[in-house]
């Protein structure tokens, strides 16, 4: 698998329908400096670098609120105290640096997906203690296959169901776990 | 030595039902070993109910059986889905995951397998010779001796990542710093708990390892979802050949030898052991680019490291009365309720138990390498699924797995936090294997040191009365020192400071890295795409990635 | 290929499992929303009955719980599952437990310390009183004992008060019994101590064998072995009366100090139970008690048996908690913790 592909695939899918056969007729089209713009920047690894200081500042103020103590006499915010400094400093050298980078991703749209995924998981979870696991688990995994991942209904559906009931099988009948259920 | 016992804890074990038990422990522990948050110690608690009718030795074989195949099960999904169920498979998900992705699955789980074989056979050679004469060993490990032992763990993390040094770092201090999250061991302070009741105990690895690495790589490739990725990874069934042998040899010998001493130690020794190992590793390798990228001796070492010292963890527990882990401490509690207290007497007291015990690990660890090369290719199946399907059923898996950790959706809320934190790390270029394994070392170099400044009343000059953390200071030193040294001369030219050396030698890698986890993005065309795709035959003519890129 | 591998993989688990565990799960425990409303008069038990436990598997406590849940078949007819739901010494198991319906198939195992003594660490949101439970009885003492290195010098209080130098101890962690034992004897004796805090009495009876630290207060179950072995040396009980398993060891009280500390657990349920069931889980407890296995698990785990009832239980540590509060209050000492 050619890393050219993928990432060519991944610029044009922003474009194109989600077709398949139309990534691959496109295939020879583009090449490598197309996957550039998928990088970010120096605004990115810049805001990464400030996210991490900020951290670091407010770990700093739980640190000193704590209690700082001293290193040979230390109290419950020493240890934290020093780390949220460590933070603050790879934070400002991050930013100092932000333009020496070229590992960040860019984060597109596509990103939305992720976004909705583990919302997604998160409700499903919280259901769980109400409703007991069954009903959410399949719809999280009917949701995945089918709304995130595109396989069709008549597969995810039966899919879901019998995997959770295989769940159920090994975890609740099986290994006798207390997970909460409505059967 | 007087090898009596030892020839008559043969003859228990080998006693039919003992035997039987032995086996079925085995196949039991890994079956359920590979359901991810399920680790040694949890599968070990959920099966105890089975041992209450059976004769102690019997139940105890079984233990053990089962121990064996949970931690064999744990290697299966670190390489298989990244899903560490603990500490040490961790560091196999490091180069097995990669590996898996490449197509050798089979390569990677083949080689834990022999490595979990050979690992656990030197530890048990050792342990019937030199047990008792060791133990006292472990004894010396003070609160300094761990925290220096810690400090070297933490270093030997920091070189662990392929991504640039200041972000690898940045996500070695976050994880230190999840660390401190919960109660103060010394002031009883709650520390980063944002009041919540739940946090007072701290967070766990089981849900951060979740979360960052295999929550987080199901949502980064949920991302490429619209990609139209026409295959399943092409797994090689191919187990290891000579020449992945021949690799690994010297990685696996050492391991052994490190994960046997190290196990040893009841305060945290085997969690360093596989750390320590791939750190070793990949500081001997002549090429340590490849290292996280699909190594295989990135699992040998540490698997082998790993099962020496789950092995060797035996001996404080049947030889002084100490677990020295969560697991051991499980298995503590089913001798207690066999009505055998384990202590300095054991051995003593009840021979054929104690020689039963060791003699049962001979037959277990043999069981599981017979049992699990066979498996591997059941195993690497679960790589032919499509990737839409597979990721919807490896998060219920999850979900359920981390559900069984503390019987509460409070762990599974956490793996999900830490999917999205690991999710964004990755996204930005921050490794997150250095905060996974940072977060392990961090309570133990924390409280150790603050134990070991209560020992020495502040007074820092008293560590010259201890010569082991002496030495592994300097151990420490001349790791952080000498590479440096050899850095800035090797670089002399061109580079304007130490970072940039670093960073301009890490990026490139960086980029490949990425290559990889792309590669095992997601399929989510429908059927119909899928045959289109096949039927233009491209992708699965080409042959898996290289391992060296 | 997806069917295969899993459903090759679900049988293997289910058929294994379910061979393997039919004696240790003949009925399944229910959800927190499952069928257990339906209990509609005096049949009781139907169904299996659920043991809580706040602490990890393999402890004192959960052995004691295991130990219950044994003779559920016999006694009640239902099997009884222990779970495990570890987590702020037990609070957040027992919070849960008793916002759970009463009707007898929920039940909890108390520590004793969790009320008369994490109460004092903890802000008052953490703190758990027993008003939300009703307690069937008690169970079991569990007691503390000072140890000291088997090299050490210290082979008595008198040597320990004697000794004329700082003495290094372990304690075994925030809001624990030994803790407050051993905090309370230093500052009634006035002995020159250094405290060494460790996580929990394992790692602190470690210390003491390898010298680390010279003294240290763990449990009599933890310590027993080592004693046994020599490698460690008993110096002092905290029990109220000498304890069987050591009969030569003097108690701090009869030395004349006033550090009375056990760790005391009960078995607990939901506040607001029926009488029928509150009555057959109280005569079920006494006849497991009874049982041979029941008391060899006591003995085996130097278990002084304290089987009181309910309300004894519920004076007891109510007067325990405040004993210790004053305690701590009379010495100044600080347990640590945010208040």
């Amino acid at each position: 698998m050619s890393r050219t592909r993928e990432k060519t695939e991944d610029v044009l899918s922003q474009l194109t329908d989600e077709s398949g056969s139309s990534t691959e007729q496109n295939d020879a089209l583009l090449t490598t400096a197309d996957y550039v713009p998928e990088r970010a920047g120096t605004v990115t690894n810049f805001v990464c670098g400030a996210v991490v200081s900020l951290l670091g500042i407010g770990a700093l103020l739980v640190a000193w609120d704590l209690g700082f103590g001293s290193l040979t006499q230390p109290r419950a915010g020493t240890w934290p105290g020093i780390l949220s400094a460590l933070l603050i400093l790879l934070g400002a050298l991050i930013m100092l640096q932000a333009k020496s980078f070229n590992d960040a991703e860019r984060l597109t749209f596509n990103a939305a997906a992720v976004g909705v995924g583990a919302v997604s998981l998160a409700v499903a979870v919280q259901l769980m203690p109400h409703i007991g696991f069954e009903i959410p688990a399949v719809l999280l995994t009917v949701f995945w296959m089918s709304v995130l991942g595109k396989e069709k209904y008549l597969l995810s559906i039966p899919l879901s169901v019998a995997a959770v009931a295989g769940f159920y099988l090994i975890f609740v009948t099986g290994l006798n776990v207390p997970l909460p259920r409505l059967f | 030595m007087d090898f009596a016992p030892v020839i008559e804890g043969f003859e228990v074990v080998l006693q039919p039902q003992n035997f039987l038990f032995c086996i079925i422990g085995v196949l039991v522990g890994m079956v359920i070993g590979v359901l991810p948050g399920l680790g040694p110690a949890a599968t070990i608690a959920i099966l105890l109910p089975m041992t209450y009718g059976m004769e102690p030795v019997t139940a105890i074989i079984m233990l053990a059986g089962i121990f064996y195949g949970a931690i064999y099960g744990g290697t299966v999904t670190a390489v298989l889905l990244k899903l560490p169920g603990e500490t040490s498979s961790a560091i196999t998900a490091l180069d097995g995951y990669p590996m898996g992705q490449k197509g050798q699955a089979g390569k990677a789980l083949g080689i834990g397998a022999i490595a979990s074989f050979i690992g656990g056979t030197i530890a048990i050679i050792a342990l019937t010779f030199v047990a008792p004469i060791i133990a006292g060993w472990a004894l010396r490990f003070g609160p300094p001796e761990y925290a220096a032992l810690t400090l070297l763990g933490i270093l030997l993390v920091a070189t662990i990542s392929n991504g640039t040094m200041l972000k690898a770092l940045v996500a070695a201090a976050l994880g230190l710093l999840f660390a401190v999250v919960g109660r103060d061991a010394f002031t009883g302070e709650l520390r980063y708990t944002a009041g919540n009741l739940e946090l007072s105990d701290g967070l766990q690895f089981v849900p951060i390892a979740m979360g960052v690495f295999g929550l987080a790589e199901i949502l980064y490739n949920l991302e490429k979802r619209h990609l139209a990725q026409p295959k399943p990874i092409k797994v090689d069934k191919v187990l290891p050949n000579k020449a992945d042998l021949k690799q690994s040899a010297g990685p696996i010998a050492r391991g052994g030898v490190l994960g046997f001493f190290l196990g040893i130690l009841p305060g945290g020794g085997a969690t360093v052991s596989s750390m320590v190992s791939y750190g070793m590793e990949k500081r001997l390798s002549k090429d340590p680019k490849r290292f996280g990228k699909g190594a295989i001796e990135g699992v040998a070492g540490p698997e082998t490291a790993n099962n020496a010292a789950a092995t060797s963890s035996f001996i404080p527990l049947l030889t002084l009365g100490i677990p020295a882990n969560a697991t051991m401490a499980v298995m503590f509690g089913a001798l207690m309720i066999q009505g055998i207290a384990p202590g300095p007497q054991l051995v003593d007291t009840n021979p054929e138990l104690f020689w039963g015990v060791v003699n049962s690990m001979y037959i277990g660890n043999l069981i599981l390498i017979i049992l699990a090369i066979p498996l591997i290719g059941l195993f690497v199946r679960i790589l032919y699924v499509r990737s839409t399907i597979l990721a919807p059923i490896t998060l219920l898996i999850v979900c359920m797995g981390a559900f069984t950790i503390s019987n509460r959706f409070f762990e599974v809320m956490v793996v999900i936090v830490f999917g999205v934190l690991g999710y964004l790390m990755k996204k930005f270029g921050f490794d997150p294997a250095p905060l996974v394994l940072a977060f392990v070392l961090g309570s133990l170099l924390e409280d150790n040191f603050r134990r070991s400044l209560m020992m020495f009343q502040g007074d820092v000059s008293r560590v010259s009365e201890r010569p082991i953390t002496l030495t592994l200071l300097s151990v420490f030193v001349l790791v952080l020192i000498l590479p440096l040294v050899f850095k800035i001369v090797a670089h002399r030219k061109g580079a304007d400071s130490l970072l940039d050396v670093v960073a301009g030698e890490t990026t490139q890698q960086d980029s490949s890295q990425e290559n990889t986890a792309e590669s095992r993005s997601h399929h989510t065309e429908t059927e119909e795409k899928d045959t289109a795709a096949t039927a233009s035959g491209e992708p699965q003519k080409k042959p898996p990635a290289k391992p060296d890129r | 290929m997806f069917w295969s591998s899993i459903t090759r993989k679900t049988t293997a688990v289910s058929a294994l499992t379910g061979l393997l565990l039919i004696s240790a799960c003949g009925n399944v425990t229910t959800g927190g929303n499952g069928n257990n409303g339906d209990d509609n008069g005096e049949d009781y038990p139907t169904q299996a009955i659920r043991l809580t436990v706040g602490q990890d598997a393999g402890g004192s406590t959960d052995l004691i719980a295991r130990a219950v849940a044994n003779g559920s078949q016999g006694v009640w007819g239902v099997p009884m599952t222990v779970e495990n739901q570890p987590g702020a010494n037990g609070a957040i198991a027992t919070q849960e437990v008793a916002n759970r319906n009463p009707d007898g198939y929920e039940l909890v195992l108390l520590n004793a310390s969790l009320i008369t003594i994490t109460s004092m660490v903890v802000p008052e949101s953490e703190q758990v009183t027993l008003d939300d439970l009703d307690i069937i009885a008690g169970l079991s003492q569990d007691d503390y004992i000072l140890i000291a290195n088997a090299d050490s010098e210290l082979d008595t209080l008198d040597d320990m008060l004697n000794a004329d130098r700082t003495i290094d101890f372990g304690t075994t962690g925030v809001g624990t019994a030994a803790q407050l034992a051993m905090l309370v004897l230093i500052a009634e004796t006035g002995i020159d101590g250094n405290e060494v805090p460790f996580d929990s009495g394992s790692p602190a009876l470690t210390a003491v064998m390898g010298n680390q630290v010279e003294v240290a207060t763990v449990q009599v179950g933890e310590a027993m072995p080592q004693i046994e072995a020599g490698t460690v040396k008993p110096i002092l009980l905290f029990s109220d009366d000498r304890i069987d398993y050591l009969p030569d060891v003097p108690t701090a009280v009869e030395e004349g100090y006033d550090v009375p500390v056990s760790q005391y657990r009960a078995l607990a349920m939901p506040a607001g139970a029926p009488d029928h069931v509150l009555e057959t889980l109280e005569e079920g407890l006494q006849e497991i008690f009874a049982t041979e296995d029941y008391q060899q698990f006591n003995e085996d785990n130097f278990l002084t048996p304290h089987e009181i009832s309910g309300e004894q239980v519920r004076e007891e540590w109510t007067d325990l908690a405040e004993h210790y509060a004053q305690l701590v209050d009379e010495h100044g000492i600080n347990l640590g913790g945010d208040n």
